[in-house]
């Protein structure tokens, strides 16, 4: 039983002090890869619960997938992320206030939750009794998940599709400019030959 | 699971939510907000299946609602990121001070 207490106040530790990491960390790359750790505690907090198939959802979705899809914008912007500049914004100080104060009330209700006796075990096959119960009583959940994730999935290709025209815009934006820079050195170079030509025909 | 309270895995619940709200609220770029709701998510399901295991262990819903909610804080992951990717490709930016062309 005190191994049980031992294996919860690790992973709590581990989830805590990432999930510190993840809103502290100045670095964004480096917050997006503490998000790992923190998701994994989490996993297994769940599987410390007794529950295997939300232990697998919550590590192959968030452990997993979600941190790199952070990982994969993070890299598409990063010329966004500048170091000389703090990473919080002017708000800093009543966030930190209205987290604490968020905590100090979700403790206080805390203690008013009583102490319920947890039955021994979990029930056996628990993930297939929920497996079989999205196919019978959750099933208009079920579906209704299914497309709403389809369309998700549609909305953000067609969100995150390249427009052609903006992206033509600055294209050509940058292009002009590279033209204007390359005919000032042009200029510049001239006239830098000709003040040496003239020097060379001062000394002949 | 006789020695650990309930009330244990409240407070660390409690713990990561408000770091999730902290770093919602304090964040510049709009990635790091995300990372900040994705907390909140993870908290507020370890909430629930804590109440499940202590006093709902014979029912499915909380399982069921819990991998229902995993699923929708993924496809708004993914819209999220799709939005913050057109924004970013519209201002060049991702900073939520400075993208404010949307303020009333």
């Amino acid at each position: 039983m005190s191994q049980e207490v031992a294996l919860f106040a690790l992973l709590s530790l581990i989830t805590l002090v990432s999930g510190y990491w993840v809103v502290r960390c100045r670095n964004l790359v480096h917050a997006a890869f503490w998000l790992m750790p923190t998701f994994f505690g989490v996993a297994l907090l769940f599987l410390l619960l007794g529950n295997e198939l939300l232990f697998t959802v919550q590590l192959l979705i968030y452990s997993g997938a979600i941190p790199i899809t952070v990982l994969f914008v993070l890299m598409l912007t990063r010329e966004v992320m500048r170091p000389d500049r703090t990473e919080f914004n002017r708000l800093g100080a009543f966030a930190a206030a209205a987290a604490v104060l968020f905590l100090g009330l979700c403790l206080a209700g805390a203690r008013t939750a009583g102490n319920p006796e947890p039955p021994p075990s979990v029930p056996v096959g628990l993930t297939r009794r929920v497996g079989e119960a999205f196919l019978t009583d959750y099933l208009l959940p079920f579906e209704v998940a299914s497309l709403m994730l389809l369309g998700a999935m549609v909305g953000a290709v067609y969100l995150a599709r390249s427009d052609k025209k903006a992206r033509s815009e600055v294209v050509g934006l940058e292009r002009k400019k590279l033209i204007d820079q390359a005919r000032e050195e042009e200029k510049s170079a001239d006239a830098a030959a000709a003040g040496m030509a003239r020097r060379r025909g001062d000394s002949v | 699971m006789q020695t650990l309270p309930l009330q244990a895995w409240l407070v660390v619940a409690a713990i990561l939510f408000s770091l999730g709200l902290y770093g919602a609220l304090a964040r510049r770029n709009a990635i790091a907000v995300l990372m900040g709701l994705e907390l909140m998510f993870a908290a507020a399901n370890l909430n629930l299946l804590a109440f499940w295991r202590y006093k709902w262990v014979q029912s499915l819903e909380a399982p069921v609602f819990v991998t229902v909610i995993i699923l929708v804080a993924a496809c708004e992951t993914a819209l999220a990121l799709a939005i913050v990717l057109g924004v970013f490709r519209r201002f060049r930016n991702v900073d939520i001070e400075d993208v404010g062309g949307m303020r009333g």
